[in-house]
This record gives structure tokens, sequence and C-alpha cells, in this order.
């Protein structure tokens, strides 16, 4: 897999509040991907999505939820700074974002993410 | 707004519980063709909605263009306890009372390999079952007191 360019910071415009953003972090030195999805704006409640994965080809990855379960493949698309795949029956493109435009919620919460994932491989 | 995820159940689920056995049914919502089930899955499992009553499936059902087209379904409660039991067998969850937001996200995360939004926002169908049988022995306690009184 061409995996250069996949990692970083990306959004996508909450379905429900289409003035927030959803956003994924994929850290390819850790191969984790790590979502936070707005479910409700006032206050701020975010569903988050841990995932490993794995490089299987130029346009897709293999991933799981835990590090015990199988893996499953997710084909993507990256087209520079677009990364599109498909879930709800419908293609979704992301887009990147610079690190320095990330919410002030989101340090925190991938530390409070990476360490769950850190004691999962370690149970 | 029930937005808090649930692993057992919670205050929320139990609010379900009360308002299903007094209605003695559930609410959930239908594919128009064949009253066809509506089925949520991402790679964490597999999660049916149903609502406690009727005003909280049609907000959902008004609240996307896309979802107006479903239908609501009521299901006895007398059908729909046994049928938890199938559910629990075939490891299917039950989404309690979605808000039409949480609703609106797991629909967009179906089929994605990466979510594990359905299993964080639904309940094991043996523990809904056990909740549920719970409130049917609650609320019908008043009544065989009140037997009971008459009777002595």
């Amino acid at each position: 897999m061409s995996a250069s360019g996949f990692g970083g910071l990306w959004t996508y415009p909450s379905i429900t509040y289409p003035d927030h953003n959803d956003f994924m972090f994929i850290d390819e030195d850790r191969r984790r991907i790590i979502t936070f999805v707005v479910f409700s704006v006032d206050p701020l409640h975010l569903g988050s999505m841990r995932n490993w994965y794995q490089p299987e080809s130029s346009n897709s990855i293999s991933a799981k939820l835990r590090p015990n379960d199988e893996w499953r493949i997710h084909d993507f698309q990256l087209d520079g700074d677009r990364l599109s795949w498909t879930y709800g029956g419908r293609l979704h493109t992301w887009r990147r974002t610079p690190w320095e435009d990330r919410p002030d919620w989101l340090d925190s919460n991938l530390a409070s993410a990476n360490s769950k994932m850190d004691a999962e491989e370690c149970a | 707004m029930k937005d808090t995820p649930h692993p057992k159940m919670t205050s929320g689920d139990a609010e379900f519980a009360r308002e299903a056995v007094l209605a003695r049914e559930v609410i959930t919502l239908t594919l128009p063709e064949d009253a066809i089930q509506i089925v949520f899955q991402d790679a964490s499992g597999t999660a049916m909605p149903f609502c406690s009553n009727r005003s909280r499936a049609e907000e959902i059902r008004k609240s996307r263009p896309e979802f107006e087209h479903y239908k609501l379904r009521e299901v006895f409660l007398s059908n729909f306890v046994p049928w938890l039991t199938e559910l629990e067998a075939d490891r299917t969850r039950i989404g309690l009372n979605w808000s039409p937001e949480t609703f609106g996200v797991l629909y967009e995360r179906c089929h994605d390999v990466t979510s594990n939004l359905m299993r964080t926002y639904s309940v094991q169908a043996a523990i809904l079952k056990e909740e549920l049988e719970r409130e049917i022995d609650a609320q019908r306690l008043p009544r065989t007191e009140r037997l009971g009184f008459l009777s002595g």
C-alpha cells in the first residue's frame, strides 16, 4: 500500500450537524485509526471508534476493532487531500485537515483513546 | 435526549421498558415493501431500532427525506418479549429510543468495518427481556396486592 499520505487528520461534515465535523486521525506509525463522530453538539457528545489497521493494497486496508478480532477489508481511494470510502451505502469523501486546525478537545480525546488501545493490546 | 452509550441497562432503557409495558407495545420502523424490519449493522454487530411510543418513531421518520418512506409498525409486547429470545440467539442487539440524530449517524455508519457504534448504542436483547419482565411484574404488583386485600 502506498501508505504515505494516508496518515494524518481528516474531517467529514457531521451528518446531523453540518456546521460541525467528524474527525478521523490515522496514525501510520502505530497503525491506528481513531475517529470521533458528533452525536450532539449542546452539550458536545462524540462517539469514538478505535481501530487497528494493516495495509493490504494501494487502495485497501484491513481493520479491526479489538486486538483479537478478525481483520476486515476496507477499500478506499486516496486522491491528494481527499480520502474516499464507502459506508452506509454511499461514498464519503473526507478532507485532509491541517493539524493546527484541530479542535481543542482532540488532543485529550486522542490521548484517552490511545491509552485504551494500549491497555487492550496488553490485556 | 437519550444518547448515552449503554453496554448494560441505563435509566433511559428503564424508561423505555416502563413506557413499553404501559402501552403494551413497541414501535419499530419498516421498509414499505413487505414491511421489512430495518436492521443496522457495522463491524461491532447488528441492531434493530425500537421506540417506546409512536411519536418518537415518527420524529425519526420525519428527520430526513430518505427516512420518510419508512412505515411505523406496532409490535405487541406479548410478541416482542418472546421475540427477544430469538434475537439474542442471533446476537441481534436492540437500539432503544434512538434520537433522530443517533439514528442518522448509525444509518450513515452501516456496513462500516471501522465502526463500533452499533454495539455502543444498543443493548443486548436478553438484558432488555429481563428488564421488560421485571417491569411487567412491577406494574402487575399493585393489582395483585389489591386483589389480595379484597380476598383477605
